[in-house]
């Protein structure tokens, strides 16, 4: 954690790097769609680890404006997965099998960064280009493990604040115009509200003497460990026929959460390859 | 295509931030017996919440049915080892269950008279002319009002409890019977209750595990609350037998917190324990008991409720046709 720390520190100590500079602005909205894997550990549900498919849906906007950035990020996963050592599949006759436990989960997600371009594009030109600033992070998740008694479901709501880090780099290719850009989330503090050890819901649902706030926590990283990673390639031509400019994106992303509430635990993994295809941009060529 | 070293070192690294946490899980590397279970203990160890209530030195247990295990063991030796511990806790409420067998333990009722002849209550207390709604069926005899609840599995309304009653007319006591019912949802089992409640009525109280080990909440009451017309207020009986487990047990202790209620029968078989689910790396499913219900002095309701009357079946009078427990109701209402 001690590196953490540090390194969150240095990123910053490097907010002060940030100086004004006029360049044109920039926006476009993107949708992006593709499949993934998942693996989680959910305590409430089961001690097993459970590992399968995921659907993964983003969309969004960027905006910049001199050196400020803006981006605003949705998104949306269902996974199906399952305890991939169930050795019942090996039951001589599979059709008395009955439906094997599987853990379905939903994911629901807002992302707002707010971000600060590092350094002068001129004297920088081999350097990507580099930004630091803040995010909120809502993340919603609903997991059921069908035919649990009293545990079907596990949720948790997590509203976050933390750092956001983005790497831009163009390449000019023989007829395309590549952008290669990373942008990284870190939550750093969060209220937190999930499943209880032994309820799904809340005690106030189902109590009258209880208090609806008791429900929520405030956790730090150091407790509740989150993050988002996204990798996009973005290839950008020009229609022959028509002379109008497409951009076309592979994405890869990771999300990676370790929340620790209520002395249940819930880790997931999820990776996953998007394609996304980026409209309304304005100007972007001129980046 | 010229991609400088920085972009290279800026992608690698956020690679490797993004996967560095990612831990090795035990449950890839094997599911063999001794893993699955240490599994099986640990679970019911942390979470189990009746181990210091019925004085079970589980670590003893584990003792005794780990040097059970060998490697050679197949699936069914491997099951019948972990079944057998797991009925040492003496709880209807821990199961487990694989593909070829599943095992609970039974003997909160299979050590006891059934008490009840549902073939005799079909045929010669309800019979073809029985209102029926939902999974509640309702007659009238001898001017006492019969209502038969065999499960809280069903779904049932306040207005649908209203209607079963009420179709009966005018009755001189109301005769609940649960005998066989072993439960379904406690909110169901609330609900029936409340339905004959004239004010908000503490009947017990509830904790929930927060973590492992001895961590629970505080004490939570529970209440049954009068609904926007009270279904019956006169004498009641409530009928029971060693069958009425988990939600109906609850249902019978709500019910024993009312004025007019009298319990006859035989002890409930319990089942105070809400139950929750788990699995082991095998693909086995386990249930056990993890948040405690407790009657109005606190005390465990998961050995079962003593009636107000102790009463059991005749054998001569069920020879006949006759429920002997339910004519004893009949004219301890008419009295």
């Amino acid at each position: 954690m001690r590196k953490k720390s540090a390194l969150i520190i240095l990123l910053m100590g490097m907010l002060g790097l940030v100086k004004g500079q006029d360049l044109d602005s920039i926006s476009y909205r993107y949708r992006a769609s593709g499949l993934g894997t998942l693996s989680q550990k959910i305590t409430f549900l089961s001690p097993i680890k459970y590992s399968g498919i995921s659907t993964n849906l983003d969309w969004g906007r960027f905006n910049q404006m001199n050196k400020k950035i803006t981006t605003r990020t949705s998104y949306f996963n269902i996974t199906s997965t399952l305890n991939q050592k169930d050795r019942n599949s090996e039951v001589e006759n599979p059709e008395e099998r009955p439906i094997p436990p599987t853990i379905s989960s939903f994911n629901y997600g807002k992302i707002f960064n707010r971000r600060y371009e590092l350094f002068e594009k001129n004297s920088q030109k081999k350097m990507p280009s580099i930004s630091l600033g803040w995010t909120y992070w809502l993340d919603a998740g609903l997991d059921i493990k069908f035919f649990n008694v009293n545990n079907l479901f596990y949720y948790n709501l997590n509203n976050m604040a933390g750092l956001s880090l983005g790497l831009e780099k163009r390449i000019h290719l023989k007829k395309i115009q590549l952008d290669i850009s990373n942008e990284f989330t870190l939550p750093v503090l969060g209220v937190y509200t999930g499943t209880r050890y032994s309820s799904s819901l809340p005690y106030s649902t189902l109590i009258d003497d209880t208090n609806f706030w008791d429900a929520f926590r405030v956790g730090s990283f150091e407790t509740n460990f989150q993050f988002r990673n996204n990798l996009n390639f973005d290839f950008t031509f020009i229609r022959k026929k028509t002379g109008v400019k497409h951009t076309l994106g592979i994405q890869y992303g990771i999300n990676y959460a370790n929340l620790r509430l209520n002395n249940n635990s819930k880790v997931q993994v999820n990776h996953s390859i998007k394609l996304s295809y980026l409209f309304n941009s304005s100007r972007y060529a001129h980046k | 295509m010229l991609i400088n070293k920085s972009i290279l070192t800026s992608v690698i690294l956020s690679i490797f931030l993004a996967t560095a946490c990612v831990k090795e899980d035990l449950s890839e590397t094997g599911g063999n017996v001794h893993e699955n279970f240490e599994l099986l203990w640990k679970t019911i160890n942390e979470n189990y919440c009746y181990l210091e209530y019925k004085n079970i030195n589980w670590d003893s247990i584990g003792n005794e049915y780990r040097s059970q295990l060998y490697a050679e063991m197949n699936e069914k030796e491997f099951f019948t080892v972990c079944a057998n511990m797991l009925n040492e806790l003496k709880d209807g409420h821990v199961w487990i269950y694989s593909d070829f067998n599943s095992s609970s333990y039974g003997n909160w009722y299979l050590d006891y008279p059934q008490n009840f002849n549902p073939t005799i209550v079909d045929r010669y207390y309800l019979g073809s002319e029985a209102v029926w709604v939902t999974g509640l069926r309702s007659n009238k005899i001898s001017d006492v009002g019969y209502l038969r609840c065999p499960s809280f599995m069903s779904t049932f309304s306040f207005s649908e409890i209203d209607e079963a009653v009420s179709q009966l007319g005018d009755i001189k006591g109301l005769i609940i019977d649960v005998r066989d019912n072993v439960g379904g949802s406690i909110l169901q089992a609330h609900k029936l209750a409340s339905a004959f409640s004239k004010i908000k009525t503490k009947f017990g109280y509830i904790r929930f595990k927060e973590g492992p080990g001895n961590n629970y909440s505080d004490w939570f009451p529970q209440y049954i609350e009068p609904q926007s017309k009270t279904v019956f207020d006169g004498k009641i009986v409530v009928l029971t037998n060693r069958m009425c487990y988990s939600a109906t047990n609850d249902f019978v202790l709500a019910m024993r917190s009312l004025n007019n209620t009298t319990i006859i029968g035989d002890q409930t078989g319990g089942g105070g324990g809400m139950p929750i689910s788990s699995d082991l790396y095998n693909g086995w499913q386990l249930g056990y008991s993890i948040n405690p219900l407790f009657d109005k002095e606190k005390n465990h309701v998961e050995s079962g409720i003593e009636p107000d009357i102790y009463l059991d079946m005749n054998k001569d009078d069920e020879y006949n046709n006759i429920d002997n427990i339910i004519e004893y109701a009949i004219d301890y209402l008419k009295e």
